[in-house]
């Protein structure tokens, strides 16, 4: 039942401070995935809870028990790793009873521990095949399988995915979760990719510059980002729009932005205060016929499969990115519009002191 | 009018048939993309188009001109390679001024050039910067900075977003698409990105092994695949296998075990084996209501959410694994393991094809 603490952990490499400070329980069968903009330190940490990397100051704990004079091979964790490390010359049942072997398992066990795993990950008709004879999707699941033979439950997975075309990515990240889950590991798994990384995990880590900056299930994280920077890094794309507070009601808030006035959801703010507001594009809705709403331009349409993307000029010049199902009315460039946002849409930032740009940067 | 024309052009190596007889003409000023998986031959396409490559046999045309026996460098297009190479010790002026250096331009002329791309790439005041100085994202711009800097009207583009991480990804696509469009140059972009050829083509080229499967605009791919296959690739599907038969009023049903779904109009194999297909996000969910046509009960085996989407797994009559998607609005309440609810498929917005005889899963293999 492995739950991993992580007490105070610091790293530094050098000049660069990789980790500051990182605080982190990791329940037993949760699936937490851990995302940042590159050099954010999410690939040290790992590297830290397996053992790789001793830590300068804190504590690695796992079901209670410190970790730090035992050695990684000893912690009882399958690692996988960003690059396919699969032997050549070995077919995939040799390959997957790697691991087993090597910790001295009696052949008869070792065999009936591999043919579940092959079995359990769909690949128990490939077992003779060699790695190059198989997709790269297949190999990545092989490497995966060998991991798990090891019978350890805490399983870290380093860009597991990043190798791989985008569409065996897409479909692998849904397998990846439903194993974890059938199986009852404890996942901890580290991405670049933010759409992977809501959707394999129970609960989103969010770091930045070697210290965490948020945790939480991915649609509460989504939904109330709780700083410009998290709305920008999860869900992709983001308006930013500068305003001031115009009025402050027990329900609602007004935000004058520029010439507009839009309405947005209760805040602390206080009239007058310079404001940052955040709103999805896909939370943007607009129509050709309804007088209400704020008049505008499409001055873009771009059809992306399940969304089609749509840039708008408002009348009074501002920029809006918006997004809509495909499969609802289809906007061409040129149409007039209303754009209108529920209040639960709008997210209200204090304008951020370091700027837009540097509050919002994501590299 | 620069465009450029491959004709019948196949090539092997070894034993591998890289490219099969492969068909491609871009237009003057358009953007093509090819998508394709690891080793659908995409790279080697744009090898040949540039010139580094020699076909085995067919054309290779530039503004009607056959060119298979002009070398690289007198092609004129630029060409962005896949794993692009910055020289550590230059400054980003001199990386880009390097290539047109190396075309015997004068410093002066090369060097209103460079301000000029590095303007375009929004690099201008990072010229004097080190490689090693600039993100990943600038360095990437550098690299493309370089390629359109002999200010070629053909653009040769091998995965030139490929190396960076996915939110930097979707926003130099944009920078991409602007700055071909200022330029009014001539693309061809190769990718295994699904989103971003959608995003960028203004015709999607769709390859697999060595074969282009389906070309076309990007809603007509995605919204009328030619194949299972291409239906699968540029987008998830779900797939029924089944027959069709008639129904009443000249209408036809597609059967399948525990279910039967009235067609759209005009769509007949009728009285064969066939395969159904619905994309995820044409599914409509409704927690309660089963009134309307081809309504289904559904369980619901698992919700995931990303990018604005909720991703529902459910479980159709006859134990069928189904995924719809439904967009994210603030207060909606996703739908729970174990939940029962309904789901609808229009009839509008159901493909059907006949059943492939090498069989479903060899269809729809992309590698």
């Amino acid at each position: 039942m492995p739950e991993v603490k992580l007490v105070n952990v610091t790293k530094r490499f050098g000049e660069v401070q990789a980790l500051t400070n990182i605080s982190l329980t990791i329940e037993d069968r949760e699936y937490v995935s851990v995302i940042g903009p590159s050099g954010c330190g999410k690939t040290t940490l790992l590297r830290i809870i397996a053992g790789t990397i001793e830590p300068d100051g804190g504590e690695v704990r796992v079901d209670g028990k410190p970790m730090r004079e035992v050695p990684p091979e000893d912690r009882g964790i399958a690692y996988v790793f960003q690059n396919l490390l699969l032997f050549p010359h070995m077919n995939v049942v040799e390959n997957v009873s790697y691991g087993p072997v090597i910790r001295n398992r009696g052949r008869r066990e070792t065999s009936r521990v591999v043919s579940d795993i092959l079995r359990l990950m769909d690949l128990h008709l490939r077992g003779e095949a060699s790695p190059t004879e198989l997709s790269r999707g297949m190999q990545q699941k092989i490497a995966l399988a060998r991991s798990l033979a090891s019978g350890s439950s805490l399983l870290l997975l380093d860009e597991p995915l990043s190798t791989l075309d985008t569409r065996a990515r897409y479909e692998l990240r849904h397998e990846l979760r439903e194993l974890v889950k059938d199986v009852g590991l404890t996942a901890i798994h580290v991405t670049h990719d933010q759409d992977e990384a809501m959707s394999v995990a129970d609960r989103v880590v969010v770091m930045r510059k070697g210290s965490l900056v948020d945790s939480g299930p991915p649609v509460a994280l989504y939904e109330q980002p709780r700083t410009p920077f998290l709305a920008r890094f999860l869900g992709g794309e983001c308006n930013f729009l500068e305003g001031v507070i115009a009025s402050s009601e027990r329900d609602f808030t007004e935000i004058a932005v520029g010439d507009l006035l839009l309405q947005g959801p209760p805040s602390s703010l206080k009239i007058g205060e310079r404001t940052l507001v955040a709103i999805r594009p896909e939370h943007l809705t607009f129509d050709s016929r309804r007088k209400v709403g704020i008049p505008a331009r499409v001055e873009d349409a771009q059809y992306l499969g399940v969304f089609t993307r749509y840039r708008l000029r408002t009348d009074s010049g501002l920029e809006m990115i918006a997004k809509r199902f495909s499969g609802e009315q289809v906007f061409m460039r040129g149409d007039r519009v209303s754009v209108s946002m529920d209040r639960g849409a709008v997210n209200l930032f204090p304008a951020p002191g370091e700027g837009v740009k540097e509050a919002t940067s994501i590299e | 009018m620069p465009d450029l024309a491959l004709i019948d052009v196949r090539k092997k190596f070894g034993y591998v048939v890289a490219l099969k007889d492969v068909d491609l003409h871009v237009a003057d000023g358009e953007y093509a993309v090819v998508l394709g998986s690891t080793g659908a031959g995409k790279t080697t396409l744009l090898r040949v188009a540039s010139g580094i490559l020699q076909p085995d046999a067919g054309e290779v045309q530039i503004d009607g001109k056959t060119v298979n026996h002009v070398p690289p460098e007198d092609r004129e297009v630029g060409y962005f390679p896949q794993s692009y190479a910055l020289f550590p010790h230059m400054t980003v002026q001199e990386n880009v001024e390097y290539g047109l250096r190396a075309r015997g331009e004068s410093r002066e002329e090369a060097s209103e050039r460079v301000f000029e791309v590095l303007e375009l790439v929004g690099l201008a005041r990072r010229a004097r910067s080190l490689p090693s100085e600039l993100s990943g994202g600038m360095q990437q711009r550098v690299a493309l900075a370089r390629a359109i800097a002999p200010g070629f009207k053909i653009l040769l583009l091998d995965e030139p977003l490929g190396a960076l991480d996915a939110i930097l990804r979707i926003e130099l696509r944009h920078e991409l698409r602007l700055l071909a469009r200022r330029l009014g140059a001539t693309v061809l972009h190769v990718t295994h990105d699904q989103e971003e050829a959608l995003f960028l083509a203004d015709r999607l080229v769709v390859m697999r092994r060595g074969v282009i499967e389906q070309v076309g605009h990007p809603r007509e791919v995605y919204d009328r695949p030619d194949s299972i296959f291409v239906g699968n690739f540029v987008g998830e599907m779900n797939f029924i296998e089944g027959i069709v038969t008639a129904g009443a009023n000249g209408s036809s049903v597609f059967e399948s075990k525990g279910l039967a779904l009235t067609m759209p109009h005009g769509q007949s194999v009728e009285g064969r084996q066939a395969v159904l297909a619905v994309r995820p996000e044409n599914a409509r969910l409704n927690l309660t209501d089963r009134r309307g046509e081809n309504v289904l009960r559904a369980r619901v085996i698992s919700t995931t959410f990303s990018g604005g989407v909720y991703r529902v797994r459910v479980l159709l009559p006859g134990d069928r694994g189904f995924t719809a998607k439904t967009p994210h609005v603030p207060g909606f309440r996703a739908p729970s393991p174990d939940e029962e609810i309904y789901v609808q498929l229009h009839p509008s917005d159901l493909l059907v094809y006949p059943y492939p005889p090498q069989g479903l899963l060899k269809a729809l293999a992309y590698e």
